[in-house]
Formats: structure tokens, sequence, C-alpha cells
């Protein structure tokens, strides 16, 4: 019998925010299982089939981080992580040990459901979570380097990217030498959020140039392809 | 009386070995004068013996005429007139005149009356005036010249016939006080005291020195061990209580951080627990309202907090894109082109925290959106900074605001109206950040209207 109430493992010490959140959840339709610290989720993991786990970084005794390494190394149920910390550098770590997504708190409990889906939808599909290899893909002096998320140009200087113009640089590195039409790359760069509209491909390509090409009137990384889309023109090597 | 004063020195060794050096000198030269004045005295008398010696020789022979020209011409002139001389600006030689006096009536009775005096040169009559020695030099003025100046001694004696006999010599002051040995003297009083003072003084205002660059960084908890105690005990004991001053305030700054990050994190858990409680609100206008309420509070509380801890910020230093970094901020903030991006040849790239400078140009351009509905950005680089100008159409600021806008919960608006959102902390974050990136914020207004955001950053 397939399973049609996903099971979920809340991990947080703070009973005020664990206790509603656990009903509001159920009112959405979820079996909720809750836990006050590390040890005791580590004990719902082995006795549950965990379909995704909310886990809150800073708690008392082994933090958030630590388990979700160890989720992560066993392969099991997708993390997102609750975090109250703003540094954005806490969370680029958290993604990079391999958790799926986080939420900041405080966050509104209706985004952090469609994120749920979101991340029972890949799990579901097969879809390979983000950060499955991290690796850096090269051309022309340029870095990608897809663990950070990062971009760096021949000098070595960053080159802050939005997400959306992040993940569309992405998908034609990763398809260098292939003509993408505007459906494929709006695909390939839905994110986690609902993708743009079909003109905002084009947008997004355009800012793109302005930030990689050395003269974006005569494009020499991204080409437009008439009739079809964009292709990425210079050899990509990947380390 | 300022003007004066421009050409001290600013420093204070330069000052004090300036008026030192000032006071050496001028000791010196009172000094010098007296021991000039002395000197003098002692070429008065022995010119007065000279003219007593010849005057007694011609008082020996019974004429005053010599009896035949002498080969070499005297240094001693004599003239004989049946009046006395008047001469103003000679004035008598009291105590010589009277020893003087005292000799010649004693040896020669027909010496009448005695008067010895010393005055300028100049007021003598040509007979007395006294010549070169030389014969040849009579001739050239300009030796006659110099042997006119100066002063010269006169002895005038009214014999018994009632005739007055005159004898005049200069009265030599040239070469009786030596320059060499006195420049010498001088300085070796100069080597003295002016190098144990320059060592005085370098003990003192190296220490002082130290003392001000620490100062001038105070408040940013460098973290850097304290001064070293140096110099006079006045100085040593300022360092010793700048020190103390120094960790109280270091202890006050950690503790402010520490407080607000308590507050910080203790409000978020209570405000995460209502933001998810309010969701159980049946109805949905209420309900919406109340999560803006709580997301408002969130905005306020990381503003606090980022301007709190912007000195411990755990971001790295990254060289950065700021031409991309400014067009990303402004796709983030706009979907309808109401930011406008001058194109710049060229790339401008600096070493920042590029999350803090986003916040920075978040704020910045927020409120060009804000207040100027529609705005222009440039970026630029000169080698040194990075320069961001966000130019906005709105109505500008009162010079009143303009000095004022950066105060922490300022607002354009003077009623403390939320209805535009915000903490009031945007423009204080953003000045902040620029500061800790080694550049400033500058507020204008445009002259076409408007106002101009000035954001500068060392590259």
């Amino acid at each position: 019998m397939p399973k049609n109430r996903p099971h979920i493992l809340l991990v947080d010490d703070e009973l005020s925010i664990r206790d509603p959140l656990a009903r509001y959840l159920e009112k959405q339709g979820y079996r909720v299982t809750e836990a006050g610290s590390a040890t005791s989720a580590r004990e719902a993991l082995k006795g549950y089939d965990i379909d995704v786990v909310l886990l809150d970084i800073m708690m008392p005794g082994e933090d958030g981080l630590s388990l979700t390494r160890h989720i992560a190394e066993t392969s099991g149920p997708p993390v997102i992580l609750l975090t109250a910390r703003s540094e954005e550098a806490d969370r680029i770590v958290g993604l990079e040990i391999g958790a799926d997504d986080y939420v900041v708190k405080p966050f509104s409990p209706r985004e952090l459901v469609a994120r749920i889906k979101v991340a029972l939808r890949r799990t579901a599909g097969a879809v390979p979570a983000s950060g499955n290899g991290c690796a850096t893909w090269s051309f022309d002096g340029w870095q990608l380097r897809t663990a950070e998320q990062q971009l760096f140009d021949p000098h070595g200087a960053l080159v802050p990217l939005s997400s959306g113009e992040y993940r569309l640089l992405e998908a034609l590195v990763e398809r260098a030498g292939q003509v993408l039409n505007r459906d494929q790359l709006l695909d390939l760069t839905k994110g986690r959020v609902a993708g743009p509209f079909d003109r905002a491909i084009d947008n997004q390509v355009s800012r793109l140039r302005r930030k990689i090409e050395p003269d974006s009137k005569d494009p020499k990384y991204i080409k437009t392809i008439w009739g079809g889309g964009y292709r990425f023109s210079v050899e990509v090597q990947r380390s | 009386m300022a003007g004066g004063l421009r050409i001290l020195p600013r420093n204070m060794t330069g000052r004090i070995m300036l008026v030192t050096a000032l006071g050496v000198l001028l000791v010196q030269g009172i000094n010098s004068f007296i021991r000039y004045e002395a000197m003098k005295g002692r070429a008065v008398v022995e010119a007065s013996s000279l003219i007593v010696a010849v005057t007694a020789n011609r008082l020996d022979f019974g004429s005053v005429e010599p009896p035949r020209p002498l080969e070499r011409r005297p240094a001693v002139r004599t003239l004989r007139t049946q009046k006395p001389l008047t001469l103003s600006e000679f004035h008598s030689t009291e105590e010589l005149a009277q020893r003087v006096a005292m000799h010649l009536e004693s040896v020669y009775p027909e010496v009448q009356a005695v008067r010895l005096s010393v005055g300028p040169i100049r007021q003598l009559p040509d007979d007395l005036k006294p010549r070169p020695r030389h014969k040849h030099a009579i001739n050239r003025p300009d030796v006659q010249e110099r042997y006119r100046r100066g002063e010269a001694a006169l002895l005038s004696l009214k014999l018994a016939d009632g005739s007055w006999l005159h004898s005049t010599t200069k009265i030599r002051t040239r070469g009786i006080l030596p320059q060499w040995p006195l420049l010498i003297e001088t300085l070796l009083i100069y080597i003295g005291v002016l190098i144990p003072l320059l060592l005085v003084i370098r003990q003192i205002s190296k220490p002082l020195h130290q003392l001000n660059t620490r100062l001038s960084n105070a408040g940013f908890a460098s973290g850097a061990p304290p001064l070293q105690p140096q110099g006079p005990d006045d100085v040593r004991n300022l360092i010793e209580n700048f020190n103390a001053a120094e960790q109280r305030v270091n202890a006050m700054l950690t503790e402010k951080d520490v407080m607000l990050g308590a507050i910080g994190h203790d409000l978020k858990t209570p405000l995460a627990s209502l933001r998810v409680r309010i969701e159980s609100v049946e109805d949905e206008d209420e309900r919406l309202k109340m999560a803006a309420t709580v997301e408002e509070m969130v905005q306020i509380l990381d503003d606090i907090l980022i301007l709190a801890r912007l000195g411990k910020s755990s971001e790295t230093q990254v060289l950065t894109d700021i031409t991309a970094l400014v067009e990303m901020v402004a796709g983030e903030l706009d979907n309808d082109d109401r930011l406008v991006i001058v194109d710049q040849p060229e790339k401008c790239r600096a070493h920042v925290r590029p999350v803090l400078l986003r916040r920075a140009l978040r704020n910045l351009m927020g409120n060009a959106l804000q207040y100027g509905g529609k705005a222009q950005m440039e970026t630029r680089c000169d080698g040194k900074d990075v320069i961001i100008v966000i130019e906005d159409d709105g109505p500008g600021l009162t010079s009143e605001q303009l000095t004022g806008m950066f105060e922490p919960f300022a607002r354009a608006e003077n009623s403390r109206n939320r209805a535009l959102g915000g903490s009031g902390l945007g423009l204080t974050i953003a000045r902040a950040i620029a500061r800790a990136h080694g550049g400033d914020v500058i507020l204008e207004n445009r002259e076409k209207g408007g106002l101009r955001a000035t954001l500068r950053v060392r590259q």
C-alpha cells in the first residue's frame, strides 16, 4: 500500500516552536514525529521510515549540522534546516554538508510546506538532490564552483550571480556545445520556487552576458542560435 | 598673530627645539654684548694712555708742535686752539679723566685744566681726525673713510697762556672680541643643550605618538595587545591609564555584542513560535496582517544585529566583481527597469565582504526606489576606490535632513511613519558597512533635483 501520509521528523529543542509546528503540519496531512534533541532524532531515524527531516541547527548537545552530516553519509532522507542565524556563511555550510534546503526562523509555515513538497517530489521522482556532484567547471579562465554556487572570473574575483542566473549558467555549462531551447532551459533552471516566464530566460541571458561576456553585443560564450535557443560555445573542463 | 604662529613647527619636538635654540642664541648675544663693552673699556684706557704719553712728550719738549715731521704719520694727532672745543656727542670718561688730570697737573704745572672724553670721530675737526699710518693710503678715500668711522679719545689741556692743546687717537675696537672662539663656544653650547634635550623629547614623543595612533583606532576592538608603558613617569602613567580605559571600552563593546546577540536569538525563537501559531487564525485578512507584523519585527531585529556585529563579521574578504554585484542587487529589487544601470566599459573589482556590501547596496537602492521611484546607477573605479553613485528622481532632502539622515532610526519623513517600512537603520548600516571597507556613504542633493547617494569602498 502506497504511503499517502508522508512522515516528517521534526527536530527542535524549542517546545514553543515544535509543538505548534507539529500540529500545523499534521493539519496539512503529514504524519509528524517530534524529537527534542539529536540523540532522540537518531533513535527516530532508526525506528521509522522517515521521508523528510526538519532540523534546527542550534541545539544543545549535538548540533543540527553534525546530525545533517550523519544523515547525508548514511543516505538518509532529505534534510531541511531550520536556522536562526542570519549569517549567510552558516547556510552555505549547511548546504555543503548535505542539507537539501533551509528556512530562516521565523519562517512562514506555508513556505515550509512548499519546500517539504519540493523535497518529497525530488526523492519520489529520483531527481538527484542539489549538491550531488560537487564539481568545478572551467572555461577560458573562468571557474564555476557548484559546491558554493559561485562564479569566479579569470582575475580570481567572485562574480555575484542571482540564483536564476547561476542555474542558467550551470545548465548551459553542463551541456556545453548543445543547443538548448527556451523550454529546455526553463525546465533545467526551475528551482525550488516556481520558474519564471518564457521571456525571463532572455532577460536572464542578457544579464548573464553583461556579467561574463567581454563584449555583450558580440557574445563569445553564450551564443544565440536563430530559431533554436542558446548554446555555450567555448570548451568547458570539469574537475 | 595667526600668521606668525604658522611658521612655528607644529609638532612638539620641533617647537621645543626651536624655542630653546632661539633662547640660547639670545643669551649668547647678550653675553657677547657685555663682553664687548668690557673690552671696549679697556681699549679706551689703552687709547688714553697713548694720548697721555704723546702729550707728555710734547710738553717735555716745551713745544706742542713736533720739532720735525715724523717719518710715519702719528697715531696721535694734536692741535692747538685758542678756545676749548665743544663737541656735543663727546662724553667725559669721569674716573679715567680724573686720574689723567691728577697725573698731568702734578707733573706739568703749566696745565690748567684737563678734559678727557670719548666720542664719534666724525665730530672732530679735520685736523684732529685720525689718519692712516701709511702715506700712500691717504689718497685712497675708501681707506680714509674706514679710518674715520668709530670713536676716538680726545684729551684737551688748558695751558698757562690760555690756549688749548688737543690730542686724539682712534679707539681700536677691531678684533677686540675674536669671532672664532665665540662661534665655537656657541656651537658647544648648542651641542651640550640641544642633543640631550632632543633625546629627552624623543623619549616623550615616541610613546605619545604610539598612543595617538592607538587612540585614533579606539573602539574598533582591534585585539592588539596593550601598549607597553615607556618614557618618563608622566607619559608612563598616561599610557597605563589609556590601557585601562581601552580595556573598559573593549569590555563594554564585547558585552554589547553579546547582549544584542542574545536578545536577537532569544527574540527570534518566540517570534518563530508566534509565526507558526498565526496560521491557526481563521480570518485570512487578520492572519496576513499578523504575519506582516512579525516579518517587520524580524527585519528590524536583523538590522540591529547587523549593525551591532559589524565589527565582528565572520565573513571573509573576497575579491569581488563590484559591477556584477550592483547589477545583481538591482535585479533583486526591481523587475521593471526602474533602476537603470549606466554602462561602464571597465569592470571594477575590490576585496570586500560581498554579503555585507550587498546589504549596503540594497539599502541605498531600496531608499532610492522608495523615495525617488526611479534611479540610475553608475559604478566607477580609479585604482584606489570603487565608487557607486545612485541618483534618484525624488524630492531630495533639506540640508537639515541631510546631516541627520545617518543617525540611527532617522527617517526622511519626520513623523515616525511606519507606512513606508524599514527600521530606520538602513543608511546607518550602509555607512557603517562602507566605513568597514575603508570608504564612506555620502548623500547630497542633485542640481536637477533628487538625491545622490555615493558609496565608496577601498579597492
